[in-house]
């Protein structure tokens, strides 16, 4: 439907559009950082697995060419070769060109990404805050606004932010102690 | 520490707080104490415990949206910058 200002268009040819469930997700696992999965229909469809495109996290992982009936694609890392995740569900984006998006299927359950806190580069400081500390973890999103930090019941200013590391300032706390 | 992503959260991690008072820098007066955004010009801060080196110090303006400055030290005597 299309409306102008609130105010229906009428139709003048070829309006109706059918939506068509052409396959699903039928399996899905992780792997270091490759993410293997399947998909329903794949003969039928007629495709190869250039035809596929996977997003996860926002972030494309590329496909590995293969068997259409065993997929996999590979996600982005970070440094270390881990795979940049962010904590939460994950369930990727797959395009199937041209069909479009296959959901989850009933029996797929999505990929629990962990959020890790591994250490604080300084752990102790005044309370008057202001006290720049790298906290180093995994799962971290790749945007600040994404993320909230409270530390003694307030808010921390994240100065850079990456899937393994933040750099914040400690708010300011009324009391001392942990 | 409280982590929050989403649904998710992490405390595992803690930051001990020491009393500040002893050891911070003291502010005790700002100098225009208000401008216009789009002008730049010179603030000047008195208080006390700045140092004598400006580049162990760092000096920010924060916007009521959280936004931070930095702003550059011209000058800096342990009671005035």
């Amino acid at each position: 439907m299309v409306t102008v200002n609130g105010v229906p268009s009428l139709c003048q040819g070829t309006c109706s559009y059918t939506f068509m469930q052409v396959s699903e997700i039928t399996s899905l696992s992780l792997s270091s950082s490759t993410l293997s999965f399947g998909i329903s229909n794949p003969t039928s469809l007629n495709i190869t697995s250039s035809s596929i495109t996977v997003t996860a996290d926002g972030l494309p992982c590329t496909v590995n060419s293969g068997s259409i009936s065993a997929l996999t694609c590979s996600l982005q890392t970070n440094s270390d070769g881990s795979p940049i995740l962010i904590a939460g569900e994950l369930i990727p984006i797959v395009y199937i060109n041209p069909y479009g998006i296959a959901g989850p299927g009933s029996g797929v359950s999505p990929i629990n990404v962990p959020l890790i806190a591994k250490s604080l580069s300084v752990s102790t400081g005044g309370n008057n805050g202001g006290l720049l500390t790298t906290l180093a973890g995994s799962g971290f999103p790749l945007d600040k606004t994404q993320i909230s930090i409270t530390i003694c019941g307030n808010l921390a200013t994240i100065s850079s932010i990456s899937n393994e590391q933040i750099i914040l300032y400690t708010p300011i706390c009324n009391s001392t102690g942990v | 520490m409280n982590i929050q992503v989403g649904a998710v959260s992490n405390t595992n991690l803690s930051f001990t707080y020491t009393d500040g008072s002893a050891t911070a820098p003291k502010i005790s007066s700002l100098s225009p104490s208000s401008s216009n955004p789009a002008k730049k010009g010179v603030l000047n801060i008195t208080g006390s415990g700045f140092g004598t080196n400006s580049s162990q110090v760092n000096v920010f303006l924060a916007n009521s949206s959280g936004k931070i400055y930095q702003l550059s030290i011209l000058k800096i005597t342990d009671t005035l910058m």
